[in-house]
C-alpha cells in the first residue's frame, strides 16, 4: 500500500537515484543500481555523459513512479517491481533489497 | 518463433500420440489411418468417453471453414469440410490446448500438414527512417508475428529515408526524439515528426536512433492522441525483446486503440520480452481495426 514504510523506502531510493543522475554523481548512482543497469544507462547517455544524465533525470522526475499493483510490500520481501512513466510505455523496474537498502536490479525500457 | 513452438510442442504431443496409437504425429494417408476415420463426428468408442466428447466438438468446429480456413488440400483421408479422423482431431485439439488458439494455424500446419493459408487481410504501413536509425525498413518480423497471432500480414507502403539535415529539422541535432510524458500530450518534436509521410487510413512507422527517456518505442493510438495521426516510433535494436516484438507491440496499441498492458506474459501486448500471442478478444479487435483491410 502506498505510504507503507517499505514503499516510502522505495520512493526514497528512487529519488536518491534521480538526485545522483542530476548531479552526475556516478559513485552514488552505481551504489543504487546493479552493474547491468549502469551499463544500460551508459548506453543511453553516451557513456554517462553529465548533460544527458541530467536530461534523463529531469524527464524521469516528471514521470509517475509506482509500485506494481500498489500492494504493500511484505516484511522480508526481497524484490519488488515498479512502473515508471505514462500509460502505453511504462518502464518496468525491479528493485532488490540489499544490505545497504533497495537497489535497482533490472530496468526494462518501456514500449 | 515456429522453431520455438515446435520444441515446446513436440514432447507433449508425442506423449499424446503414444496414448492414442503407436504412430508418429504426422498425417498418414494410409488405410490404417483411414480405418480410424470418424463418421459424422462420431467417436470410435461410440462417443461416450470424455475424450471423444471433446473430439466431436472439435470436429464440428473444424468443419466450419469460415472459422479455421480451408481444409487440407492434400487430404487423402479428409476431404474439404469432412470430419477429421479421430487421431488427427485429438492431436489437433491437444496442440491447440497447449499452444493456445492464437496458434491454431500453426497446429493445423504441424498436425494436419496443411499449407499455411495466405492471410486475406493486410495492414499497410508507411515507414520513415531518420538519420541515426540502424534499422532495416523491412517489417517482415512484425508481419510474421501478426500472421501467427491474428492471421493478417503487414505490407510496406510509402517508405522514405531522411538525411541528417532533414532529421535534425524534425528531432534536433541529438537525433533523439523528445518523447511524451503524458497520454494525449505529444511533444513538439513528436507533432512535427508524425506529420511526415502520411496516407489516409494508414499508420506510419518512424525509425529513430533513440527516445529521450530511454523508451524502446511508443505509440500514438487514436483515442489517446486525438491530435496526432496514427503512428508508432521505434528505436534501434529489438533486444532484449524477440525480433519484431517492439514494432508489432506498438502497432498493436494503435490497432487495439488501447495503451494498456495485460499481465499474461505470452501476450504480445504484455511487457514480456517473448510474448507474441494475442488472446481471442484482442485478436478479433486487431483484425477488425479500420487499418486492417
Amino acid at each position: 500500500m502506498p505510504g507503507s514504510d517499505n514503499d516510502i523506502d522505495l520512493q526514497a531510493t528512487w529519488q536518491s537515484f534521480l538526485d545522483a543522475l542530476e548531479s552526475a554523481d556516478l559513485e552514488e548512482m552505481r551504489r543504487l543500481v546493479e552493474e547491468s543497469v549502469a551499463e544500460w544507462l551508459a548506453t543511453l547517455s553516451g557513456g554517462l555523459e553529465a548533460a544527458t544524465l541530467r536530461k534523463l533525470a529531469a524527464q524521469w522526475r516528471m514521470w509517475r513512479f509506482r509500485v506494481v499493483d500498489g500492494r504493500a510490500l511484505q516484511p522480508g520481501q526481497e524484490t519488488v517491481q515498479a512502473l515508471l512513466g505514462p500509460e502505453g510505455k511504462e518502464h518496468v523496474l525491479t528493485f532488490r533489497r540489499a544490505a545497504s537498502g533497495w537497489v535497482i536490479e533490472h530496468w526494462q525500457p518501456g514500449l | 518463433m515456429i522453431a520455438t513452438l515446435a520444441r515446446r510442442a513436440s514432447p507433449v504431443l508425442s506423449l499424446t500420440a503414444q496414448g492414442v496409437a503407436p504412430a508418429p504425429l504426422q498425417r498418414q494417408a494410409t488405410p490404417s489411418a483411414a480405418s480410424e476415420q470418424v463418421e459424422d463426428g462420431a467417436c470410435a468408442c461410440g462417443g461416450g468417453c470424455p475424450r471423444c466428447a471433446g473430439a466431436s466438438s472439435l470436429v464440428a468446429k473444424l468443419a466450419d471453414r469460415g472459422q479455421f480456413g480451408e481444409p487440407a488440400p492434400d487430404a487423402g483421408v479428409t476431404r474439404p469440410g469432412a470430419p477429421l479422423p479421430y487421431r488427427e482431431a485429438t492431436e489437433l485439439a491437444e496442440c491447440i490446448r497447449i499452444m493456445g488458439e492464437a496458434n491454431t494455424a500453426y497446429c493445423r500446419q504441424e498436425v494436419l500438414g496443411e499449407k499455411p493459408t495466405v492471410p486475406q487481410r493486410k495492414l499497410t504501413v508507411n515507414v520513415t527512417k531518420l538519420d541515426g536509425s540502424t534499422r532495416s525498413t523491412s517489417v517482415a518480423d512484425a508481419s510474421a508475428i501478426f500472421r501467427a497471432a491474428a492471421d493478417f500480414s503487414i505490407e510496406p507502403g510509402k517508405a522514405e529515408t531522411l538525411n541528417r539535415t532533414e532529421s535534425e529539422a524534425l528531432i534536433g541535432s541529438d537525433l533523439t526524439l523528445d518523447e511524451y510524458s503524458s497520454v494525449g500530450t505529444p511533444t513538439a518534436e513528436e507533432t512535427a515528426l508524425t506529420a511526415r509521410n502520411r496516407s489516409v487510413g494508414t499508420i506510419t512507422v518512424y525509425l529513430v536512433k533513440a527516445l529521450s527517456a530511454g523508451s524502446h518505442g511508443e505509440a500514438f493510438w487514436p483515442s489517446g492522441f486525438p491530435t496526432v495521426p496514427a503512428s508508432v516510433v521505434i528505436k534501434n535494436g529489438d533486444s532484449p525483446f524477440v525480433a519484431g516484438k517492439p514494432l508489432a507491440h506498438e502497432l498493436g496499441h494503435v490497432l487495439l486503440d488501447d495503451g494498456s498492458h495485460p499481465a499474461e506474459v505470452t501476450n504480445l501486448m504484455s511487457y514480456s520480452h517473448t510474448g507474441v500471442g494475442l488472446d481471442a478478444s484482442r485478436m478479433s479487435k486487431a483484425r477488425s481495426s479500420a487499418f486492417v483491410k
